[in-house]
């Protein structure tokens, strides 16, 4: 089991729910995406992990390590009984596969010509089907709605900055749940992250004891 | 005489939630594997007459555990308990000659209509 423990109020049971239900919302995810791209979407096991307020930074920037130096990311913060934000990461200068990937192949230019504009779009687009459907699937579990802020991109940027640029705040303790994913067939694999905040983990522990209680 | 079923999945909770939704439908014999390697170790420990096979897992994957299993046993009966219910995956599962497919959270009605199928193959 994946489950790194610091300090927090989420007991390693919660954890291992909450890892559980990552799974599922990522495994609806995937279906929705592979549909919309017609390509077979990879998974591996879902990680979780509770990182406190002084350690987000260089969590993260450990987490990302397996990608390159440079990202391109697309973030959406969410809010509700959940509050907190969702990150897709990609490595840099995968932009042209992306962009193929998400239906404007048609448009056969090379990376130098593909706009940052349109690598933007292309990744909000992305993140908008994958986030959605992976968050709205874990508030759908734990018998809530959330609301979306619009998707927030950037392409090809250092990862330090890209982290920075992308706002998690020092201040409060998040949960991290963490997976791989790889397109089959392309040479393309990102990383989806969805941090929730501490404010939430009271009403977290009360959802998972109301969904284990149809279980027993 | 109880059915004998072996549940392989790597989440503890997982394992659970299928165990308080079996409970609901009969009793039953359960064996745990923890992951696709330990599975497939503990189907020829106790020869269950049904397996639950998660898909994502360490170690080994459900793809290759169904594999390994219907290999040395081509009458496994074998039901796929996952999240990964994309076309391919289904597809893929059932071609390694899986019974059915039955998606995560379990449910009590969608396992039952599983092993009333198991039990007509």
């Amino acid at each position: 089991m994946n489950v790194q423990i610091e300090h927090h109020h989420l007991t390693a049971d919660d954890l291992d729910l909450l890892q559980e239900i990552m799974n599922i919302a990522f495994g609806r995810a995937a279906a929705d995406l592979a549909e919309y791209i017609n390509l077979f979407v990879v998974l591996s096991v879902p990680q979780i992990k509770l990182i406190s307020p002084d350690k987000v930074n260089s969590t993260l920037s450990n987490e990302l390590d397996g990608l390159k130096q440079n990202v391109s990311a697309v973030r959406q913060e969410f809010w509700g009984d959940l509050n907190g934000s969702a990150v897709l990461f990609f490595p840099a200068e995968t932009e042209n596969e992306l962009v193929s990937i998400m239906g404007n192949s048609d448009l056969d230019v090379e990376f130098d010509e593909i706009s940052t504009s349109l690598a933007q779009e292309t990744l909000m687009e992305l993140g908008n089907i994958l986030i959605g459907a992976c968050s709205g699937k874990i508030a759908s579990l734990l018998k809530t709605t959330i609301s979306y802020s619009p998707p927030f991109a950037i392409v090809n940027t250092p990862l330090e900055e890209a982290i920075e640029q992308l706002g998690f705040q020092e201040s409060d303790q998040i949960l991290v749940l963490k997976t791989n994913f790889t397109f089959e067939e392309r040479d393309l694999s990102g990383l989806l992250l969805i941090a929730k905040q501490e404010s939430s983990f009271a009403w977290i522990k009360e959802a998972l004891k109301k969904l284990m209680a149809q279980y027993e | 005489m109880n059915q004998k079923i072996l549940i392989i999945d790597d989440s503890k909770v997982s394992r659970m939630m299928l165990k308080s939704t079996l409970g609901k439908i009969d009793e039953f014999e359960i064996i745990e594997g923890v992951d696709g390697q330990d599975g497939a170790i503990k189907y020829w420990e106790h020869r269950p007459d049904i397996t639950f096979m998660d898909l994502t897992m360490p170690v080994m994957d459900g793809y290759k555990a169904i594999e390994l299993i219907r290999e040395g046993d081509p009458e496994a009966v074998i039901i796929v308990g996952t999240a990964d219910i994309q076309t391919a995956s289904v597809k893929r599962v059932l071609d390694l000659g899986a019974l059915t497919v039955v998606k995560k959270p379990f449910q009590v009605d969608q396992v039952r209509d599983a092993l009333n199928k198991a039990a007509g193959s």
